[in-house]
Formats: structure tokens, C-alpha cells, sequence
């Protein structure tokens, strides 16, 4: 405990003070949301901001008696399992096929996949809704399903690829000796070898699918209810905004909430898919 | 058995998908940029060669949300690294071998919260919790420190800067884990031999940790980059793109073009410059980056 010197001081409680400022910014909007759709109206608007108050639950009654929440949250939870299935029955094998093969199919495919991440979603979706009419999928969850992938997949191939690419090609080897086919060795070896990854993949794709919002805009719930992120819209921004604050607040916790619980499980997963590396089991 | 064969059936199904949600969207709005092809008429489609282009490149409008497009992407780029590496690297400072900062993954985990909520439910409460002028916390966190109470996204000359400052609030968490993994594994060699010469902490972060964590820091400005030259949902949500075009960006732009004007044609064209324009950023800073090694911290 000897010479702490000033500057050392100085440093360490700096340190102290950006970690506790950045928590504080960090927290203090979802928080206060969350404190929010338990206040009457008039507890919510006032200066100064109200910390103590009788709570109420007649902001999740109002939004439950609304009538849109339960079958848009229905609609939401059916389109984000679905596309995060899609994504994982199409990304996987094909993530697989890039980490193993280098030929000219793979590089293309690669880049095209890659290259998804430079253009305004916003432009691909009117035609894609063309698309859909002539095939036939306007009328269903399939075609909202179908275009999520436009945001999952690019993530879902990007986690694999990474984690397929880190398994020994002997391995595959093997099995062909053994009389196996490719097939096998991708489902019966590879898969169960990058199964900590898959998991990655399968949390981030059901994280941007839940998340979506441009995508439903535009090409619509398929005759479905609404999802539950297009009823918020309607309390919170766009156009026809009612900004009733408690009802809004009531609304984007129940969205926010299954996001928080997983936070801790998805975390190594962000790093992984950002950075494009194999998530780590360590801290 | 050959690396370079694999059967193709692994693939198939991605071409199919790709070619539905991405190659003919691409297809059909480049071919339809060089249409006069709004919804409302069909019996006005017809090919008007670079008529779309030639208006793009004379739009006032979609040169300023160019440029605002620009400021908030580079903005929010600046704070998110320089933010984002501050909490990583205090995160990682060493105090007698431990390190100074006691419960990192918890404090992971909780910025980690606002980096998973979707853009527009951010958009959506912090428009009236944070920003509105009367009751938001800014201008009461303002008010505690003895400053003046601001219009944020209702004026014109702080509408960006609420914009840029909530963007960046939703993404510091991503970058302080990316940037945190990075310095992690970071060898203590350099530093103790930095120690040894004399080295103040300032020059062992600029001469060893920021060139050792490269690869890292360019992730965080690539990913910032594509998210933010394209955001939609939150800057829908926060300002639709107002108050007098002082936050909009151009996939609002695009947006309005398709759903006001119902103008395919025109929102084609000018997405494709827009489009252009970010591929164009993304290859300077990717050049930028280059090989970790090659380049230091001079620049």
C-alpha cells in the first residue's frame, strides 16, 4: 500500500467516474420506461421527474385492452421463430460450404452475402414486394419470414463460417474414408463441433428478427396481425403517433423485456458476430 | 478428396434466397432507376434513359441528406471509438496485478442491454423520455447542473446532435465489447518493457495498445459505418426525419420518395447512388486499414 501518488490517484478515480457515468447513461433510459408504465398519467409528465409513486398496472391494461398487443406479440413470436429457423436451414450448410471450399462459387457467395450490409434495406423491399405478389407469398407470414433474411443471414453464414473454418478438415477426412458423404460429416461432425456457434448464430438471428421494423413497414404482416413492434410505432413515432406516454412506456417494456432477460447469454455472441470470431467461453 | 469440392446442394438454398430477397431487388431497382415509373400512374411507366440521374445529382434535398447522412455517420463513429475504447481500456487497467475495476461482466452485461433493444422502440422512448423538451431527462440533467434547458429534437440546430448522441448511445456497448475482447488478449510483454524504458501510460496507449487492438478498432468503424449510413428505424422514430429536414437521413429520404410520392424510379435512382457513395466510404477506410503491422499510429 505504499506511494500512491497523486497522478495514480487521479487516474483511478477518472476511471472510476467514466465507468459509473456510462452506467448511469446506460441504464437510466430502460429503467426509467420501465418505472414509467407502472405510473398513472400524472406521476409520468413532471418536472421534476417523479422517482416515488403509486404504482398501477392500468398502463398493460390499457395496451391489453387495445386488443393488438397479445396477437401482434403472437405474430412476432410466429415470424421470429420462423426466420430464425430459416436462417439456421439455410445459413448453416452454406456457411459450412464457404469455410470449406475455396473455389469460385464460395468467393462469390461470400462477397454477395457480405455485400448485403452496404445497401439501404429500404430500396430492396419495394421490389421484393413486387416479387412476392407474383409468387404468391403477400398473403401469409412466409414472405415477412423470407425477407427477414435479408438481416439475419448475413450474420447467421458470418458466425459459422468463422467457427466451421476453425474445425480441422481431417476430421471431414475421415468420415469420407469411413464411407461417409459429405452430408454426414457436415451433420454428423461438424455440426455437433460448432454447436456453441450455432447456438451464437441462432440467438443473433432470433435477436434481428424480433428487432425488425423497416422490413414489416413496408411488406406488411401477410393478412396476420400486426407484429407487436408495429403497434408500438403507432403510440411512439411515424406520422400517426399518439404519444400517450403511459400506454407507450407499457408497450416498449414488454418489447424490451425478453431482450434483457437474454442479454447476459447473448453478450459473448455480439463480440462474436461483430467481430467475426468464434464466441469464447472465457469471462 | 479435393478442398474445392464440396456438393453444391449446401449452397442451393442460399442462391435461391439470395436471388429472391436480394439479387432481383437489385436487379429490378437498378432497371426501374432508369424508369419514369411512379405507383399512382401506372400508364406513365416508360424508360426515361438517365432523366432519374440527372435529377439526383441536381437535388438539393438529397445532397444536404447526403451530408447530414455524412455528419451523423462520422459523428456517431468518433464518439462510439473514442467512447467505447475509454470504457474498454479502463475496463482492462491493472492495479497490483488485479484489476482496478471489480465485476466486468456485469457491467458487460448490463450495457449489453441497450445494444439489443430494437433501434425503434429506442427511438420511440427516448423521443418523449429523454428528449422532449418539457419532461425528458436531458433537459432535467441539464437543469441539475445548472444549464439551460434545450429544444433537442424539436429545433433545427440540436436535432442532429440528440440524433447522433442516441445513436451512439445504442452502440458504445457493442464497440466497448468488441474493443474489451481485443485488449484482453492483448500480450502484457510490450508494456512491461514500455515500464522499464520510462514510458507514460498516453505513449504505451498510443504506441502499443492502439496499434496491437487494430483489427478491432476498424470492425468498430466498419460496422458503425454500414449501420449508421443506413439507419431508418430509430431516426424514424425519434424525428421522422425533422424538423425541416434537419435529420434526414437518406433511407428516410428514399422512404418518403416511395411512400409520399409513390416515385419508384426517382427512390431507385438516387438509392443507388447512396448506395455507391457508401460503398465508396467503406473501401477508403477498409484501405485505411490495411495490414495491422504495416500501419502505425503516425497518421
Amino acid at each position: 500500500m505504499h506511494c500512491r501518488d497523486p497522478r495514480t490517484w487521479l487516474a483511478d478515480a477518472a476511471s472510476y467516474a467514466i465507468i459509473a457515468i456510462t452506467l448511469i447513461v446506460a441504464v437510466t433510459p430502460i429503467l426509467w420506461t420501465f418505472l414509467s408504465s407502472f405510473k398513472f398519467a400524472t406521476d409520468i409528465a413532471t418536472v421534476p421527474p417523479k422517482l416515488l409513486f403509486t404504482p398501477t398496472l392500468e398502463n398493460y391494461r390499457i395496451v391489453i385492452e387495445q386488443g393488438s398487443l397479445l396477437p401482434g406479440l403472437r405474430s412476432s413470436i410466429v415470424v421470429t421463430l420462423g426466420a430464425t429457423i430459416l436462417s439456421l436451414l439455410i445459413g448453416a450448410p452454406a456457411a459450412y460450404y464457404l469455410a470449406r471450399s475455396g473455389g469460385i462459387v464460395a468467393v462469390g457467395l461470400g462477397g454477395i452475402v457480405m455485400s448485403t450490409r452496404f445497401i439501404p434495406v429500404i430500396v430492396l423491399l419495394i421490389p421484393l414486394l413486387i416479387a412476392f405478389r407474383s409468387l404468391r407469398l403477400t398473403g401469409s407470414f412466409y414472405g415477412l419470414m423470407i425477407a427477414y433474411q435479408l438481416a439475419t443471414l448475413p450474420f447467421v453464414i458470418l458466425v459459422l463460417w468463422a467457427a466451421f473454418t476453425q474445425i480441422p478438415r481431417e476430421l471431414d477426412e475421415a468420415v469420407l474414408i469411413d464411407g461417409g458423404t459429405p452430408f454426414t460429416a457436415f451433420v454428423r461432425v461438424n455440426l455437433p463441433l460448432a454447436a456453441p456457434s450455432v447456438g451464437a448464430a441462432t440467438i443473433l438471428a432470433a435477436l434481428f428478427s424480433w428487432n425488425q421494423f423497416i422490413i414489416p413497414v413496408i411488406i406488411g404482416s401477410g393478412g396476420g396481425a400486426p407484429l407487436a413492434i408495429m403497434g408500438f410505432a403507432r403510440y411512439a413515432g411515424g406520422e400517426e403517433a399518439l404519444a400517450d406516454w403511459g400506454p407507450l412506456s407499457a408497450w416498449a417494456s414488454i418489447l424490451m423485456l425478453p431482450m434483457i432477460a437474454g442479454a447476459f447469454i447473448v453478450q459473448r455472441h455480439l463480440i462474436a458476430a461483430f467481430g467475426g470470431e468464434a464466441p469464447s467461453d472465457s469471462s | 478428396m479435393s478442398k474445392q469440392k464440396q456438393p453444391l446442394y449446401f449452397v442451393a438454398p442460399l442462391v435461391v434466397v439470395l436471388a429472391i430477397v436480394y439479387l432481383y431487388p437489385v436487379y429490378f431497382a437498378i432497371r426501374v432507376s432508369f424508369f419514369k415509373w411512379l405507383f399512382t400512374r401506372p400508364d406513365l411507366i416508360g424508360f426515361n434513359g438517365l432523366d432519374n440521374y440527372a435529377r439526383a445529382l441536381a437535388d438539393k434535398t438529397l445532397l444536404a441528406s447526403l451530408i447530414t447522412t455524412t455528419v451523423y455517420t462520422f459523428a456517431s463513429i468518433l464518439i462510439v471509438v473514442v467512447w467505447g475504447f475509454l470504457i474498454a481500456y479502463v475496463l482492462n487497467r491493472k492495479r497490483r496485478g488485479r484489476e482496478l475495476i471489480r465485476g466486468k461482466p456485469v457491467i458487460l452485461t448490463i450495457l449489453t442491454c441497450s445494444a439489443i433493444i430494437a433501434p425503434a422502440v429506442i427511438g420511440g422512448v427516448f423521443r418523449v423520455f429523454i428528449w422532449d423538451p418539457a419532461y425528458g431527462l436531458a433537459n432535467y440533467a441539464l437543469s441539475l447542473v445548472g444549464l439551460s434547458s434545450l429544444g433537442w429534437l424539436v429545433e433545427t440546430k440540436t436535432a442532429l446532435m440528440a440524433v447522433v448522441l442516441t445513436e451512439a448511445w445504442l452502440r458504445v456497448p457493442l464497440a466497448v465489447l468488441i474493443l474489451d475482447a481485443g485488449i484482453r488478449r492483448v500480450p502484457p510483454e510490450p508494456f512491461e518493457a514500455a515500464k522499464i524504458e520510462g514510458a507514460s501510460a498516453w505513449d504505451e496507449v498510443r504506441f502499443i495498445l492502439v496499434p496491437l487492438i487494430k483489427p478491432q478498432l476498424f470492425t468498430v468503424v466498419l460496422f458503425q459505418l454500414t449501420f449508421a449510413f443506413r439507419q431508418f428505424d430509430l431516426v424514424f422514430m425519434l424525428t421522422g426525419g425533422g424538423p425541416a429536414n434537419a435529420t434526414n437521413l437518406v433511407s428516410i429520404y428514399i422512404y418518403k420518395m416511395f411512400s409520399q410520392h409513390a416515385n419508384l424510379g426517382y427512390a431507385s435512382a438516387m438509392a443507388v447512388v447512396v448506395t455507391l457513395v457508401l460503398v465508396v466510404l467503406g473501401l477508403i477506410i477498409l484501405a485505411l486499414s490495411g495490414p495491422p503491422e504495416e500501419r502505425l499510429v503516425e497518421t
